[in-house]
């Protein structure tokens, strides 16, 4: 054979594709003869990381079946092992020639696994249960980068330790690491008390985090912090009950015969409450086949607060710069969410670019809430000329005049309570939208009294909860629930009211100090879905206030919400209280003010039968009447109805 | 009460507000592990079709590379075939020539032989015309020759030739002359 001539080569790789080798340890085996040669020739695999040699060469007895003249089909199998980098390589499979040459018989990508961080505790102990308040050491080791901090966290604690501490035991383990004879560590103090399997935490010199589990448990049982009947080996009580519920299993959606591209147009950011609405009806509707995005004026990265949204989020800037669907039209529809001026002036100007039909959802009195903003009666301000109200209403509020126009030029409107049909001008399609609650959170959902036990003051304590911001429109209602609270702990066992949401009205000095010792005020909770969880936590749902211009044209969305947990609930006799059985689907009072809800939590703690069929009547009605698929259905169905544009 | 310490009742309130508020920041992580669970599995499916089908191309580019030695070998086949077939052209346009002057040589002898025989044709046509013409005017004389054959017959039937043969016996006995 001539140098330069080409050896015909026959080779497998035979560890399974794609080839990945876990902590920088490569391992390939296969099979490789020349038909040219009469002995198997030597194999390697390159990459530009390096060279990963032959290192053994196993029997086959399959080859010699395949090529039963060759002399070296018994002896051409190959192990390839080694080390290299992390790193995603093109590796090239190569024979030797007898003049030493090398001659790629495969390529094949390699993807090489960091090595983890190796971490050992051996002082004072190399394993098991560590009781005393001592120092310990052990050694850590990234094999890539030095570690320049390290913490060793067990139960609930975190203590620094020193590193770089010689450690020639470590460095011979590891002959080719520079950095192994310093890889050892100390703590900086004694232990503290904690319980818990120890993880060491390390900082790299490249900063990038790295965290190895041990073989040691610490179990300090006292420390100056903690008092020794303070047992910290106890296991965690989660809010999540023993046997917690699940979910129901929803039924798959209905195709729609007729896709459309549905644009909704929110005055507000995803965190807004309506953004709750919106979202679920997207997501219906997308689930449907329908193409939906979502229009918001400012924060579109709120969109994140909604679990797994179906559809396009946007903000009304992109929306004007240009809107295109997945079939490249644009919207067939466009659900205005409310009257409010950003919203009409948006989705004006997208009807005149793309002749969608218009439809406008009512979800409040805007008149009312537009004269409680601006502190004037709303005759007054409907009054005064276009360009004062233009001066004077903001932009997530609606303008008296132009939101009348609004309404008398959209092809249909959605109203979330019949009371809204008032504004709806005569002969305009309108159909009722009732919202409903997210079935893949909202559902019922038992006590968990182990977190209860450890949360109530009182064996007898009953917990209320509240969600939602407390604004201009009902801090004089909320105040009303702060007041019954005050009034049943004055009166009777403990009541803790849980209160979720933003506060952007202050309440009476008196009052607020007088609650404060009962209201568990978390704040804001970013995520909606982690509500119920914590709304399980409550005996009684309770919706304060009463019928008023305010509350008879609106529907809270918590309600729903409420009524798909299982607790009694307790609201007015306005809006959703009107059409609720008292008794039998909720506890009604003609007004919920601090008197009613205080008498209403007294008769159900005094009833607890009473207080467990209002809980199942709570169910069964929200199983009757709210349901984002029915409603979505309904919604679809309207905008067919409406003529082609 | 020593007012640096916080009232008892407050502190138990927060402790309940941060126990709660604990659950919540569990339930953020538990979906941030979950989350980062799930995109980690997906990285690593998504890794792994990124190596198969690298792999595939790899295969794809292994295969054109032999195709395309394949070709080059080929091409070098057809070069050496092009040449051959140029020398033989070669030889055979010098052969092509010394045909075609050998073959407009003959051209020219035969337009030489065409007009040659053209003018014996021409010749040949005069002559057959001459003929002809002698043919025509042979047998005119040949009907005169009958004619007179016939005359002399007639004469030599006659009463008076036979009345006067003995004359002319006479004139041969005479003179001399044959009959």
């Amino acid at each position: 054979m001539s140098p330069s001539a080409t050896l015909r080569l026959h080779a497998e790789i035979e560890t399974p594709r794609p080839l990945r080798a876990r902590a920088r340890e490569v391992t390939v085996k296969g099979w490789c003869l020349a038909e040219d040669l009469p002995d198997p020739p030597p194999v390697r695999l390159s990459t530009s990381a390096g060279i990963v040699p032959l290192t053994a060469r196993p029997p086959r007895t399959d080859v010699p079946q395949l090529f039963p003249a060759h002399p070296a089909a018994a002896g051409c199998g190959f192990v390839l092992s080694g080390r290299l980098p992390a790193g995603v390589y093109a590796a090239c499979f190569e024979a030797q020639h007898p003049d030493g040459r090398w001659q790629v018989f495969k390529r094949l990508t390699l993807t090489v696994e960091p090595w983890p961080l190796a971490a050992v505790m051996d002082e004072p102990i190399a394993a098991g249960l560590l009781r005393d308040r001592v120092k310990v050491g052990g050694w850590a080791l990234d094999l890539d980068e030095p570690v320049a901090e390290l913490t060793l966290r067990y139960g609930h604690r975190e203590i620094a330790c020193d590193v770089g501490r010689p450690r020639e035991d470590v460095s011979a383990l590891f002959p080719g690491v520079p950095h192994a004879g310093h890889a050892g560590f100390r703590s900086q103090d004694f232990l503290v008390a904690g319980h818990g399997p120890v993880r060491v935490r390390a900082r790299l010199a490249n900063g990038r985090i790295a965290i190895a589990p041990t073989t040691v448990c610490f179990s300090v049982a006292t420390d100056e912090n903690h008092a020794a009947d303070l047992d910290l080996t106890l296991p965690r009580i989660g809010l999540a009950a023993e046997g917690a519920a699940q979910p129901p299993t929803r039924p798959a959606p209905v195709r729609a015969a007729r896709p459309r591209n549905v644009l909704f147009v929110l005055y507000g950011s995803f965190a807004s409450n309506s953004a709750l609405h919106v979202a679920a009806l997207a997501n219906e509707l997308a689930a449907a086949g329908h193409a939906v995005a979502v229009a918001v004026p400012h924060d579109a990265v709120t969109l994140a607060h909604h679990d797994r949204p179906a559809f396009r989020g946007l903000t009304f800037a992109e929306a004007e710069q240009g809107l295109v669907f997945p079939d490249g039209c644009g919207p067939d529809v466009i659900h205005a969410w409310t009257t409010r001026e950003n919203v009409r002036v948006l989705t004006e100007k997208l009807r005149a670019r793309h002749g969608s039909r218009v439809l406008v959802h009512l979800e409040d009195n805007e008149q009312q809430l537009l004269a409680l903003s601006l502190a004037r009666p709303f005759a007054e301000l409907d009054r005064l000329g276009d360009g004062e109200l233009d001066r004077l209403v903001p932009p997530d509020l609606s303008h008296p005049h132009r939101s009348r126009a609004f309404l008398a030029a959209a092809d249909g409107i959605t109203v979330i309570t019949e009371r809204l049909r008032s504004f709806v001008p005569a002969g305009k399609p309108c159909l009722t939208l009732w919202p409903a609650a997210d079935a893949r959170h909202f559902y019922p959902r038992p006590r968990p009294d182990a977190f209860r036990r450890v949360l109530d003051s009182a064996p007898d304590e009953t917990v209320l909860f509240y969600h939602g911001n407390v604004h201009a429109a009902n801090a004089a209602e909320v105040q009303e629930l702060y007041a019954a609270v005050v009034e049943l702990n004055r009166s009777g066992p403990p009541v803790t009211l849980i209160r979720t949401g933003r506060d952007s009205v202050a309440f009476p000095a008196g009052l607020a100090a007088a609650a404060a010792p009962f209201v568990l005020a978390l704040g804001e909770i970013t995520h909606h879905r982690h509500l119920p969880a914590l709304m399980a936590l409550a005996d009684i749902f309770v919706q304060p206030g009463g019928p008023d211009e305010f509350n008879d044209y609106r529907f809270p969305s918590k309600l729903p919400e409420f009524f798909a947990l299982g607790r009694p609930v307790v609201l007015p006799r306005t809006n959703l209280g009107t059409l609720v059985r008292h008794g039998t689907d909720a506890y009604v009072l003609d007004r919920a003010d601090a008197a009613g809800i205080a008498g209403a939590v007294r008769a159900l703690r005094a009833d607890p039968v009473l207080s467990g069929q209002l809980g199942r009547g709570a169910v069964a009605f929200a199983e009757r009447h709210f349901s984002w698929p029915r409603t979505a259905e309904a919604l679809a169905n309207f905008h067919l109805s409406l003529a082609p544009s | 009460m020593n007012p640096a310490h916080p009232d008892p009742g407050e502190m138990l309130q927060r402790v309940r507000q941060q126990l709660i508020l604990a659950q919540v920041r569990i339930m953020e992580l538990e979906d941030t592990r979950d989350e980062t669970g799930g995109r980690l599995e997906e990285t690593g499916k998504l890794l792994q079709a990124a190596q198969s089908l690298a792999d595939q191309k790899l295969d794809e580019a292994a295969h054109a590379e032999r195709v395309r030695a394949d070709l080059q070998a080929q091409f070098v086949h057809l070069q050496h075939v092009q040449q051959l077939t140029q020398q033989e052209l070669r030889v055979a346009q010098d052969r092509l020539a010394v045909t075609e002057q050998a073959l407009a040589a003959e051209k020219q002898g035969t337009a030489d032989f065409a007009a040659q025989l053209r003018q014996l044709q021409e010749i040949q046509r005069k002559l057959e015309a001459r003929l002809a013409e002698a043919t025509t005017s042979n047998e005119a004389r040949q009907q005169r020759v009958g004619e007179l054959d016939v005359e002399i017959r007639g004469m030599k039937a006659s009463r008076s030739w036979r009345w006067t043969a003995w004359l002319r016996s006479l004139e041969r006995t005479v003179l001399g002359k044959k009959p």
